[in-house]
């Protein structure tokens, strides 16, 4: 069980030297689009190491006094001359107050200055970059789209690492319906018995190597393998019996007579009696295909659907490693033969090599910097609450918000639609900043964790350097007898959930810690911030699958 | 029995809250004409230090049970009543169908160890002929000729180990003496009284009858952390699909839920569905009408039920 303490401003607490500063990491601009040709791609500058870039931890500066060396007497010197400076001119403090403009329609506040953002990112990895993933990085990436210089950018690497997973996903699927189509053929070489099925089975090589690779348009593995079904009189129509497949129940094959066509409107050309024969060979008299039912056809993306970021991906294998439509037609239009004709030469699906990209004027534009930084309102408040580091104004009023306004506005904003009054103490925002300034103050990096189902994720460096390790729930626990009384002590949460999340966190390798904050009864007097904080308990539960089997040392 | 179809409508015992199946004629029944498939729950007489592997009975969700009862296939029976109300004190009716029904199963049992008999005799006795023809053949030919014989002895055969045993000598020609393994016969004849109100219908129902109508196959759904785990078809042959998770009309659903279950679906290659009866109109005066009328309200009236499923788009 913890307190929550309020965080001294460790900028007071040490001694008072200057110090270079860390790391000036404004992103780098490439040589602004040489002459040189678009070819050779300028590597990116090389910057600072990793751990240099993120060596400050928040976004505070301490001026600790160079140590002394008794055998080295000039370094007394040193430590003499920086504590005179630090009295004579102490440094400002906070040494840099960011600034962000509070933006009610999202919910967060906004950071513009790209000093401010890198020193929020770098220092602390607060906030996220509107137009990225997490980092800041639009207009790195931007460039290295553009072609002026190659470089490292999260978001590619995750494209990259996407688009060979697609492209895993295809290969499996096209070797499992080619073993399908294995099977299928098997089936259909075993399974004849009677003598019409037999004369009917391929006489040379040649034709059986057609037959297998559907190089053939007629049926004949539809021929013997519809063996089961009973013949009409021989007669040299076209006469096609879909097997449609729908909801795992194939409808048994049709007779002559009534032909009552599948509504897939692919085959519908190719499928109907009376069409002259393809290729100008003999006319068959009976296949089989087997294809989805429409309803499924309609889930595939086609290359008309509207358009997604990944389109090109998309189209081939839509993200589930089902393979497109008409693959498991038989044989029998030449529409859906060629899409299982295709399976030989995967379709292009790699993304549009970078020297067909519509290259921008990179040359006479250099890319603006669109992108602005957005926090949450927990990082807002502890920011600025916390550490005293940002100032937030109002977007309409351009006047600065003090700490108290600053807090009464994230609770009201913690509901949707937002209210102004009715504020209690189990608001969410109360919670989880209870929980945020909690974990901040004990030194992880804590940010939102929605992309794992969490509340938040804890880094133990930050997300330049590692995985998260645990992954956060917070839970509101009324355990005190007032909200008893209001018969509010009871969880709605199942069992159901525990599982998902726990089983969502263990594939993703975090370990999963229900935080329980005891939620106090309202105050009866206003209290100020610091109080109200201190009022909320904190309790931890790391929760572990144990399963009897597995777990056997 | 060996019978295919049970005697209709099948008696669910709710024990305790938990509804069973103790027939493995009915789940055998049930399994292939109305897409129901429990887990098993009970222990296995022969391997009873392991649960990987458990056998009858099989527990029902309440789902299950509800919508069967509505189909008019099941009725519910509180076993620590009904079971011994009838066992004490049966009827000279129920009295009489009894024996009746032992005496059945006890000339069945006679005629399948005759038939067996007999069956044993001509097999020596073509096994003596054929030792001059040819050998395959013959053995081949005889398997197609007594094919279905056998089958049928051997269906006998299995149902009179399981649940009858055979007191008289063999040479008793008649009527075996049957001693039941179960109390099921005396508890066929279903009770007078309506026992639907024994049902607490689950708030899941309507999206659970709408997909079962809809042909699905539904197992609960704990391990994926949903309500049902929704099948296309038999879960022997297919994986599941869906996993299904019910939502009131109205309710709010948390983003963060919504997140966690399209996140989890997607890693095990399915899709996370969210569903719920449709409610048009003042809620609150249909809550008060449901709390009224619990169970009538929700099982008897079709509900329509919208279904979302959900995905990840990037993994």
């Amino acid at each position: 069980m913890t307190d929550i303490r309020t965080a001294t401003h460790p900028a007071s607490s040490n001694g008072v030297v200057a110090t270079p500063p860390a790391a000036e990491a404004s992103p780098k601009t490439p040589a602004e689009g040489s002459e040189a040709s678009k070819r050779v791609v300028p590597a990116a500058p090389r910057g600072p190491p990793l751990w240099k870039i993120h060596e400050l931890p928040v976004p505070v500066r301490t001026f600790p006094l160079p140590s002394f060396y008794p055998n080295n007497p000039l370094s007394l010197f040193h430590v003499a001359y920086a504590w005179a400076t630090q009295v004579l001119s102490p440094p400002r403090e906070p040494s840099a107050v960011h600034l962000g403009i509070w933006s009610p329609k999202t919910r967060s506040v906004h950071i513009t200055d790209p000093k401010s953002i890198r020193a929020l990112w770098e220092q602390g990895f607060y906030g996220k970059g509107h137009l990225s993933r997490s980092e800041p990085n639009w207009l790195k990436r931007e460039q290295a789209r553009t072609g002026a210089h190659k470089d490292h950018v999260a978001e590619v690497f995750t494209m990259k690492r996407r688009e060979e997973r697609m492209q895993m996903k295809w290969e499996r699927a096209k070797k499992e319906q080619e073993a399908i189509q294995r099977t299928r053929y098997e089936e259909a070489r075993i399974a004849p018995v009677g003598p019409k099925e037999l004369l009917a089975l391929p006489n040379s090589s040649q034709e059986l190597d057609s037959v297998i690779y559907g190089l053939l348009p007629n049926g004949l593995i539809g021929e013997a393998m519809s063996n089961d079904t009973f013949y009409q009189e021989p007669s040299p129509i076209v006469e096609s019996n879909v097997v449609s497949l729908e909801n795992g129940n194939a409808t048994f094959p049709l007779l002559n007579g009534g032909h009552k066509r599948p509504q897939t409107p692919t085959s519908k050309p190719a499928t109907s009696p009376n069409e002259s024969p393809e290729n100008g060979q003999p006319p068959m008299r009976r296949r089989k295909s087997v294809r989805f039912s429409p309803k499924v056809e309609s889930t595939t993306f086609q290359y008309s659907d509207p358009p997604s970021p990944k389109q090109t991906m998309m189209a081939v294998g839509n993200g589930n490693g089902k393979a497109p439509d008409g693959i498991l037609t038989n044989g029998a239009s030449p529409l859906s033969r060629e899409s299982s004709l295709l399976l030989g030469e995967v379709p292009t699906m790699s993304p549009i090599p970078e020297a067909d990209m519509p290259a921008l004027p990179a040359e006479s534009a250099p890319i603006l910097d669109k992108e602005h930084l957005q926090l949450t309102l927990e990082e807002t408040f502890w920011l600025s609450f916390g550490l005293g580091v940002l100032e937030v104004k109002d977007e309409k009023t351009n006047a600065s918000l003090p700490t108290e306004a600053l807090f009464r506005l994230c609770r009201e904003h913690s509901y949707f639609p937002h209210r102004t009054t009715g504020l209690q103490p189990d608001d969410p925002f109360l919670i989880h900043y209870a929980v945020y300034h909690h974990f901040r103050s004990l030194g992880w990096v804590t940010r939102p964790g929605i992309k794992f189902g969490c509340d938040w994720l804890l880094y133990h460096r930050g997300p330049a350097f590692s995985h998260a390790e645990f992954a956060i729930v917070v839970l509101p626990s009324y355990s005190d007898p007032y909200w008893k009384k209001q018969g509010r002590d009871k969880s709605d949460k199942s069992w159901h959930w525990l599982h998902l999340v726990n089983r969502v966190q263990s594939t993703a390798l975090k370990t999963l810690i229900l935080v329980y904050v005891d939620v106090p009864a309202p105050a009866e007097v206003d209290l100020d911030i610091p109080s109200t904080l201190k009022r909320y308990k904190i309790r931890e539960v790391m929760v572990k699958r144990w399963l009897i089997n597995r777990n056997r040392d | 029995m060996a019978s295919e179809t049970p005697k209709l409508p099948i008696r669910i015992s709710k024990v305790t809250d938990r509804y069973l199946l103790f027939d493995i004629d009915d789940v055998m029944y049930l399994r292939r004409n109305h897409n129901i498939c429990s887990p098993f729950v009970g222990t296995m007489p022969q391997a009873p230090s392991q649960s990987v592997f458990m056998s009858l009975p099989i527990e029902l969700m309440a789902e299950e049970a509800t919508v069967l009862v509505e189909k008019g296939v099941a009725y519910i029976a509180d076993d620590s009543v009904f079971h011994p109300s009838r066992i004490v004190s049966p009827d000279a009716a129920s009295r009489n169908a009894y024996l009746q029904d032992l005496r059945r199963d006890g000339t069945r049992a006679a005629a399948a160890a005759r038939e067996l008999a007999e069956y044993k005799k001509a097999n020596a006795a073509s096994k003596g002929k054929g030792k001059k023809k040819d050998k395959k053949l013959d053995s081949g030919s005889a398997i197609d000729k007594d094919g279905p014989v056998s089958e049928e002895i051997s269906l006998f055969d299995s149902s009179s180990t399981r649940e009858t045993k055979p007191k008289a000598e063999p040479r008793a020609p008649d009527v075996w003496a049957v001693t039941p393994a179960t109390s099921g016969a005396l508890l066929t004849p279903p009770p007078e009284e309506d026992t639907s109100a024994l049902l607490d219908v689950p708030a899941g129902y309507p999206l659970y009858a709408h997909l079962h109508e809809n042909g699905y196959f539904m197992m609960p759904g704990l391990r994926f952390g949903c309500d049902y785990n929704v099948y296309p078809g038999d879960p022997l042959r297919f994986h599941s699909h869906f996993q299904a998770t019910h939502y009131a009309w109205n309710e709010e659903i948390s983003l963060l839920d919504l997140v966690t279950g399209g996140r989890l679906g997607t890693n095990v290659k399915k899709s996370y569905l969210i569903g719920g009866a449709i409610r048009s109109g003042n809620d609150k005066e249909e809550e008060a009408d449901e709390k009224e009328s619990h169970v009538k309200n929700k099982a008897s009236s079709k509900t329509p039920v919208r279904a979302f499923s959900i995905e990840w788009a990037a993994m």
